[in-house]
């Protein structure tokens, strides 16, 4: 087995649930029942036998394994930033080929090894430029990068009247993604993590590394605060597509107030006298900073499963996600957003 | 729902019924929960005596109809997400309800019912 391909293994071990890489063996098995086996005692056997054993067959190609890799780390479990161009030119260059060029002169598509599994030591460094399957106006920016920093193990030394702290290194992979979600929404996508200054630092990253072809002051924060006001007031007509469980409002005095519901699967609207306050504040100009909102399974299957976010985490224009998704489910938040910011 | 239908039980400990009969109805008015939150139980519940409550708690756990599993509050008080089966894999930090870190060894670890697997 190739190096990269040991790579490829660690990747879905860290990143993939024993559902995902089950459903990856059983497509395989389809058309090759000999090569592959799907039952497995624990992760570890599942991903480092039978993915081993599949990839060394050919029973599964790398490529199926990568588009496992892509689904999970690139949906989800991150900070989302929304961003719209500032004007129509800007709008019309955000092409896959215009901003391929802009990145890497003429010919990158030949120049270019994309997708690559391969983490840089230290720093950051392109992994992946594509189109989405089917979406050929949309486009895909991957950053891989490796971060060590200095964590605090909290133990203590006491040594001639002076307190020292231990820290120790950790090392840390950073997934980074720019989407181009037409007509008019550019998405960077940041992993979680426990820093604000790190998702920052990121953040700026992804602009610096995306700016020989993509400017910062060519795009506007897209402000989320029409969608979190609608997705409240419009909860009873919506109650099969979304409820919500905690939210922050800021009335025109700069008062603040937050509403969390009990439960952590609690419906905030299930209690009366919250859904009156909040939509009492509303009505008074108050303004929706923070709301949690949980998007429910689709009939079509799409989200294809109960999908937790939280709009306004810092920024306006800023949405959590809690958890790893399909790019269909992420993407169908972004549409939601779209229909309830109008 | 979590499970409400503890007539076995309640046959097998009939000093419990009265308090089990409770935490049913205590669980069928509260269907958005997805599990049973001590504190918020005993807060609600009325005339019931605490080791009763305690010992069909227990119970309830024993006979596999539920898991008990350790929760964080957050600084405002609610349960932090994330539940977990020992509470020493409870992490330094947690995010609360609006994504923001707090230090979990500042918190209440809570003792919680929630489904069996």
């Amino acid at each position: 087995m190739k190096k990269s391909d040991e790579k490829l293994l660690s990747l879905v071990d860290a990143l993939c649930t024993i559902d995902q890489v089950k459903e990856l063996l059983r497509l395989a098995k389809e058309r090759n029942p000999k090569e592959v086996r799907i039952t497995a005692k624990t992760k570890s056997d599942l991903i480092q036998r039978n993915l081993r054993e599949a990839l060394d067959s050919g029973g599964i190609g790398p490529d199926k394994v990568y588009d496992l890799i892509r689904e999970s780390e690139e949906n989800g479990n991150q900070h989302i930033f929304y961003f719209k161009p500032r004007l129509k030119p800007t709008r019309d260059s955000m092409t896959l080929e215009k901003v391929g060029e802009g990145l890497w002169g003429k010919g990158w598509a030949d120049k270019t090894k994309f997708p690559t599994a391969n983490t840089p030591n230290n720093g950051y460094d392109y992994a992946d430029f594509r189109s989405p399957d089917g979406k050929p106006n949309h486009w895909v920016l991957k950053i891989y990068g490796q971060l060590t920093y200095e964590h605090y193990t909290g133990k203590d030394f006491k040594e001639e009247g002076k307190v020292y702290k231990e820290f120790e290194p950790q090392e840390l992979r950073v997934v980074l993604l720019a989407r181009w979600n037409p007509p008019d929404v550019l998405e960077m996508r940041v992993q979680r993590d426990e820093s604000r200054r790190r998702i920052t630092a990121w953040l700026d990253k992804l602009w610096t590394m995306l700016g020989p072809a993509v400017k910062r002051s060519d795009f506007d924060p897209w402000n989320l605060k029409i969608a979190r006001k609608r997705l409240i007031e419009e909860e009873d007509k919506y109650s099969s597509v979304y409820n919500f469980r905690d939210t922050r409002l800021l009335d025109p005095h700069s008062t603040r107030a937050s509403f969390e519901a009990n439960a952590t699967a609690g419906y905030l609207f299930s209690s009366v006298e919250a859904k009156e306050a909040i939509r009492g504040l509303l009505d008074a100009n108050s303004e929706c900073t923070h709301l949690s909102v949980t998007w429910a399974p689709g009939k079509d299957g799409i989200p294809s499963a109960e999908l937790r976010t939280l709009l306004g985490e810092r920024e306006p224009n800023e949405i959590v996600i809690f958890g790893h998704f399909k790019a269909g489910d992420v993407d169908y938040v972004t549409d939601k957003l779209r229909f309830f910011n109008r | 729902m979590l499970p409400t239908n503890f007539d076995s039980l309640t046959a097998e400990r009939p000093d419990l019924a009265a308090t089990l009969r409770q935490v049913a109805g205590w669980i069928r008015q509260h269907p958005d929960w997805n599990l049973i939150d001590p504190r918020e139980l005993a807060r609600t519940v009325k005339n019931v005596d605490a080791w009763a409550l305690a010992s069909a708690l227990h119970l309830l756990v024993e006979k596999g109809l539920f898991r008990q599993v350790y929760m964080v509050t957050t600084p405002s008080g609610v349960l932090a997400d994330g539940e977990f089966e020992d509470p020493r894999q409870i992490p330094e930090t947690l995010p609360d309800r609006f994504n923001r870190t707090f230090e979990t060894a500042e918190s209440d670890i809570i003792a919680v019912l929630t489904a069996p697997r």
